[in-house]
């Protein structure tokens, strides 16, 4: 049998389907077209959404990714101001990583105001390198008078010390982070990078900048790392998912201060935060006027199990 | 009232000539929704957007080609637009869905029953052949209109093609 005249089967035959629509069916109609007078323009503009190419809709998914992440980074903006207001005694909770991360902001700020000038320009002008080797000594410091004694101890020792302490100012944030490598002692970095957060009004938001940060080579060589070093651990069914990254881009390229604020569950999220951290290459910075300077940026992975 | 005279009625929001085009143009309408929609349910609400789309656009209508092959092309898209929404033509392939007939390969079901028929094709496959069999559209269009290759609308004609053709006309020699 030929194709054509398959087809001739088919298209003489097309009136079977043909069926008078009901008086209902128009009643609904009649009341539609009276309800809404200027559905019209919606209509037409749906319409119009359904001629148009492909192109679009992946433009709609693009456009939605970029609200979605001005949208994500304003809620992290909005995270930290709430966590500024509160007190310290959240500190001591986990382990955990990301959870440590936002220990540290918590102490900070509620120092800041008592002593405005003194912590900032130290912090400013103490760079990474030498905040690491000051670490350890402190580190040690720690050890010999807190090994001993519980967490908790050395939280309400911390903040006894605090207001004794206010002519010598930079130990307090100091000692807080150190207590923290104590207490999550494998990330190394996280520590020194963190330090850094306190200083927020110096992270830029994209829009802000007059520079954009780039990855070497684009930003669809960042996407084929990731994509080359996901693993899957778990046993996920199909579908499709979505994960949030948002992370600051530092002024010397670097990543810090990774973390998901949407994760679809099934160890993804941790998957993609390893990747992350393990990421060596660097971006170009986001500029403002020609400086370089932390930016706020996140980025969605949308990742597909057949 | 003639065709003209439903046109301007339309043009004037005219409730009666609105309900005449309903009923005048309804029956094809319906037959395009039914033949690319799985259930009825989902046909109705396919005229309906059809014919909203009809009387609220109706100043778009030209005067040039046929009013009711306007009308026609309308209810396609109305049904595309809402089927390309959900349909996935990528899981609905596979080689060993050609061998699987329907039950029944004898000649009860070619009671021209096309309706049957063109319902034992994935979506996917029944949407394609209906645009390309039925509606002439090519490749190319259909590729647009879905939102898919060239090449899986082409993949998915000829697919639907020949389950077609071994379900149905193996045995049947057709006198046309």
């Amino acid at each position: 049998m030929k194709d054509n005249e398959l087809f001739k089967y088919f298209k003489d035959r097309t009136d079977m389907f043909d069926e008078q629509p009901g008086d209902q069916l128009w009643a609904k109609i009649e009341g539609q077209l009276s309800n809404t007078p200027h559905a019209n323009t919606a209509t037409k503009a749906a319409l119009k959404k359904g001629f148009v190419l492909k192109s679009l809709l992946i433009g709609g998914v693009l456009s939605a990714g970029i609200a979605y992440t001005i949208i994500s980074l304003n809620k992290t903006e909005d995270i930290k101001v709430t966590e500024t207001n509160t007190p310290a005694p959240v500190v001591k909770q986990t382990d955990n990583i990301q959870n440590t991360k936002e220990d540290y902001i918590v102490p900070e700020p509620v120092i800041e105001p008592k002593f405005i000038e003194e912590p900032k320009p130290k912090q400013a002008s103490a760079p990474k390198t030498e905040e690491k080797k000051t670490d350890p000594v402190i580190v040690k410091q720690e050890k010999q008078t807190n090994v001993a004694q519980q967490p908790k101890a050395e939280k309400t020792k911390s903040k006894k010390e605090q207001p004794t302490n206010q002519p010598i100012l930079t130990t307090a944030p100091v000692k807080t982070a150190t207590e923290k490598t104590e207490t999550a002692p494998v990330e190394e970095t996280k520590p020194v990078q963190i330090q850094e957060k306190p200083q927020e009004e110096t992270i830029f938001n994209e829009s802000e900048l007059s520079k954009r940060p780039e990855f070497t080579g684009g930003i669809q060589a960042f996407y084929n790392l990731i994509n080359r070093n996901f693993i899957i651990h778990e046993k996920i069914p199909p579908g499709k998912y979505k994960v949030m990254i948002a992370f600051v881009i530092n002024e010397d390229g670097t990543l810090s201060d990774v973390k998901t604020t949407e994760d679809p569950g099934y160890g993804i999220s941790t998957e993609v935060l390893k990747i992350f951290n393990s990421i060596d290459e660097k971006w170009t910075p986001g500029e403002i006027n020609g400086k370089a300077v932390k930016t706020n940026y996140s980025l969605p992975f949308s990742i597909s199990i057949k | 009232m003639t065709e003209q005279q439903l046109i301007q009625g339309c043009n004037k929001q005219d409730r009666l000539a609105q309900n005449r085009v309903y009923y005048t143009y309804g029956t094809k309408v319906m037959g395009i929704c039914k033949r690319y929609m799985k259930d009825h349910e989902r046909a109705e609400e396919m005229v309906m957007n059809t014919f909203l789309t009809v009387f609220q656009k109706i100043e778009q209508y030209n005067n040039q080609g046929s009013f009711e092959g306007w009308i026609l092309r309308i209810a396609v898209n109305c049904c595309l637009m809402e089927l390309r929404k959900k349909t996935n033509f990528k899981n609905e392939i596979s080689t060993d869905d050609i061998a699987i007939a329907v039950t029944d390969n004898d000649s009860n079901l070619l009671d021209n029953d096309i309706e049957k028929m063109l319902n034992c094709l994935p979506e996917g496959a029944r949407i394609v052949f209906n645009l390309y069999a039925i509606e002439g559209y090519k490749h190319a269009e259909i590729a647009e209109k879905m939102g898919i290759s060239e090449g899986t609308s082409k993949s998915q004609l000829s697919y639907a093609k020949e389950k077609l053709k071994k379900t149905f006309f193996s045995s049947q020699i057709l006198k046309q």
